[in-house]
């Protein structure tokens, strides 16, 4: 039995299964019913680039622990996307840590079996021991089909094929118990599933020079894909004999079938044709399918686009509509803690730490935690319903002119709501060119790091209008923010294929998914995940580099000032004591607190961040920015949430205490310059605030960014060349905004 | 608390969220997304760049 182990008979012994298929055949759905593992559930090719594994048992086989692990979605073992070969070297057990599946249970959709049959074919080809997982088949029953199960398992040699509606949990059981049954049977597959002439080469190669440890199916991939990762690893790895044999083998293969690879693929697809004909049964008149009705509006070339916008629409409206509530409850949970706090401390600097450190920085900060909450339940239920796809498809065409194809369009998609996963999903994008410029230009879209900058800034200093009646002017404004990133990578991709490298575009093959129902258990395990990874940086990164901000925003602490401010304090109330009249104590209060006003800032300006930034003020002063802005933005580099917290924490010490609002919008409005020509002016305007979120549109403030495009590309040129070209976008992006809305603004 | 008191607590945080701000800056990253699958991690291959 292909088991694990050499234990005694009475131990467990592990069996791994491995679930392979094509993308969108519900494999994962499968993964998830057979493991119980939360597993997010997505919807457009390419999604599960990473490995997943869960174990499961069986009822009667209670001594074996089978170990599932989810491949990657493929539509054929001929790799050339770095995750189509993953799935591949999976398959073949080449993946350290795996061992070589025992079991591998291939999921075909139903109501596609000819094409997910290419696959079966494939993997059946590794001699691994195989079930056949027939999931969809309500779709199936509904277009008017049926399947003969008995029929199918005849035509491949006996595998087991088990009917299975996955998102409704049926034929799960009987699906582990299948798998469980084939654990020790090598499958004795139809002979006729590879070309003859193939065959013969294929032996001839392995016989050639050192014994090679290269199966079958593997020295297969070798010969068929040519230029292909297969063939590139077999190269380095063998000496000049296996070379040359490989290279006279192909050379004989096409004298005798033309292309190896088109070869191949004749030979698969006449197959997978044959047995699906002779297997599927019509009832009754074939009927149009609701997805297709859908597609017939959603994928339209006008009214698909309007859609398209009209969703983007709404998703920023209701992120500043239905967040405002929930914001303002945390605010003030936050408020009447620090009030609680402060009184109970003696006065010093660990009560600042804790009360305008701690809780004015990382407050200001988990205020924004309704909003990313809003985004993240409408990217769930936009990619799982199955609506991401149509609108790569539908911006397929913009992209197309300018070196990017729709293929990029899905990383770029991922980058909306975070950049890390969208740089690792470029391994779907076989062109090295295009995946390296679509690494490149990922990080411009904005991501839910850059919502809380936008916002504070929108709610401060843009009018809370509507145009045309209906469309509000903040919703407006942030979604030309997100269009911003957009429209840069366009044109950085475009510069890149003007000046760099000419080509033309690629082919776009994108599986349309059936339109499904989100399920509220997927949409709710989805945001938690961010939501609980947004909380989780806000109480960790963001919280240490918030006390270290802190410190440098409050020492030295001089005492000649705190000296300087008492002998002012006791001047002041030694003149309003000596005046009389009606209005000596308003007097005296409103001096005392302008007094104590002054001293903050003083303590401020003469802190170690506030040296710092007076110090750099000059290089951002074209952009608008007093010290305290460009601190903040310089600050927030290793993460754009920091700005947040930042100020957050400068105008809480630069405060008297006696605010008459702690929301952090209040207090910027109410900043002003504290030297230069501007002295006494407001430091923020609309001009400003457009500045502001220029730059962090375009600029590249996140360390983890950086780190995966060094681990995705073996380097660190790239995330240098990320970093220095989106941070000077960034600077002229945002000086230009200024200068011109301040003049226009001022006209 | 007394002043002194007060700074040396804050000394002992500050120190502390240095340290695991170094500590989350050096790490080496188990991030199964990336690690279980890339290239290095693959048996018997030389390493792949893109």
């Amino acid at each position: 039995m292909a088991t694990r182990t050499d234990a005694p008979r009475t131990r467990r012994q592990t069996v791994t299964v491995a679930i392979c298929g094509n993308p969108n055949c519900g494999k994962t759905t499968i993964f998830n019913a057979i493991t119980g593992l939360r597993q997010r559930v997505g919807n457009y090719p390419g999604v599960t680039v990473e490995k997943t594994t869960g174990t499961f048992a069986v009822a009667e086989h209670d001594r074996l622990t089978f170990n599932l692990l989810d491949i990657p979605g493929t539509y054929s073992l001929a790799a050339y996307s770095p995750d189509e070969y993953i799935a591949a070297l999976a398959l073949f057990g080449r993946v350290e840590g795996e061992s070589r599946p025992d079991v591998v249970v291939c999921v075909i959709d139903a109501t596609n079996l000819e094409r997910s049959l290419y696959l079966a074919f494939q993997v059946m080809q590794t001699g691994a021991a195989v079930v056949i997982a027939l999931n969809m088949m309500d779709l199936l029953e509904n277009s008017g089909r049926e399947i003969d199960l008995n029929q199918l398992s005849h035509e491949l040699g006996g595998v087991a094929v088990i009917p299975i509606t996955a998102n409704r949990g049926r034929g799960i059981v009987e699906l582990k118990a299948a798998i469980a049954g084939a654990v020790g049977r090598r499958g004795e597959y139809p002979q006729d599933l590879c070309d003859p002439r193939l065959l013969e080469e294929v032996e001839a190669l392995a016989a050639v020079g050192e014994p090679s440890e290269y199966s079958q199916a593997e020295l297969i991939r070798v010969l068929v894909d040519e230029h292909g990762p297969a063939e590139r690893d077999f190269l380095a790895e063998y000496q000049e004999s296996k070379r040359e044999a490989l290279q006279q083998a192909r050379t004989r293969l096409r004298a005798a079938l033309g292309s190896p690879a088109g070869a191949e693929t004749t030979h698969l697809t006449g197959r997978a044709t044959e047995v699906a004909g002779r297997v599927t049964r019509m009832h009754g008149k074939p009927r149009r399918s609701p997805t297709d009705r859908i597609d017939r509006i959603i994928l339209h070339p006008v009214g698909g686009l309007i859609i398209l916008a009209a969703l983007m629409l709404c998703m920023f409206q209701s992120i500043f509509t239905w967040a405002e509530p929930l914001m303002r409850v945390i605010d003030t949970v936050f408020s009447s803690l620090s009030a609680h706090i402060a009184p109970l401390m003696s006065d010093g600097p660990f009560r600042s730490l804790v009360v305008d450190g701690v809780i004015g920085g990382v407050g200001s900060v988990l205020v924004f935690l309704p909003q990313i909450v809003i985004l993240f339940v409408f990217i769930a239920v936009l990619e799982d319903s199955g609506y991401m796809p149509r609108a790569a498809f539908l911006v397929d065409r913009a992209f197309g002119w300018c070196g990017l194809s729709g293929k990029s369009f899905i990383p770029m998609l991922s980058s909306f709501a975070c950049a890390v996963p969208g740089i690792m999903a470029t391994r779907t994008i076989e062109d090295r060119r295009q995946r390296l410029l679509t690494i490149l230009v990922s990080p411009l879209m904005s991501c839910s790091a850059r919502l809380p900058v936008y916002t504070i800034m929108i709610a401060a200093f843009i009018p809370q209008k509507t145009v045309l009646g209906f469309l509000g002017v903040q919703g407006l404004v942030l979604a030309s923010l997100y269009l911003l990133g957009i429209v840069t990578a366009v044109l950085v991709a475009l510069t890149t294929k003007i000046f760099v490298h000419k080509r033309r575009r690629g082919s776009f093959l994108m599986e349309m998914p059936t339109y499904k129902m989100p399920t509220l258990q997927s949409v709710a395990i989805r945001v938690y995940t961010r939501a609980k990874s947004f909380v989780v940086r806000a109480g960790t990164v963001i919280f240490a580099i918030t006390i270290i901000i802190w410190a440098l925003s409050y020492y030295p602490h001089a005492d000649r000032i705190r000296d300087d401010f008492a002998a002012r304090r006791t001047q002041i109330e030694r003149q309003v004591d000596i005046s009389s009249g009606a209005n000596a104590a308003v007097q005296k209060r409103e001096a005392l607190i302008q007094l104590e006003r002054d001293e903050s800032g003083t303590y401020l300006r003469d802190s170690y961040f506030g040296w710092v930034g007076r110090l750099v003020e000059p290089a951002f002063r074209p952009l608008g920015w007093d010290w305290k802005v460009t601190m903040a933005a310089l600050a927030s580099f290793p993460a754009r949430e920091v700005v947040i917290a930042t100020l957050g924490t400068v105008y809480n010490l630069g405060s008297d205490g006696n605010a008459e609002s702690s929301l952090l919008v209040d207090k910027m409005r109410q900043a002003t310059w504290d030297d230069g020509p501007h002295f006494g002016q407001p430091v923020y305007s609309v001009a400003v605030a457009l500045s502001v979120m220029v730059f962090f549109a375009l600029c590249c403030q996140c360390g983890a960014t950086l780190v995966t495009i060094r681990q995705e590309t073996n380097g660190w040129r790239y995330p240098a060349l990320v970093f220095g070209y989106m941070t000077g976008l960034a600077y002229m992006g945002a000086l230009i905004v200024y200068q011109v809305a301040s003049r226009v603004l001022a006209s | 608390m007394s002043t002194l008191w007060q700074n040396v607590t804050v000394a002992v945080i500050l120190m502390a969220a240095t340290g695991y701000l170094v500590w989350h800056t050096l790490r080496r990253r188990r991030n199964k997304a990336v690690c279980a699958n890339c290239s290095a991690h693959v048996k018997s291959r030389p390493a792949r760049s893109i």
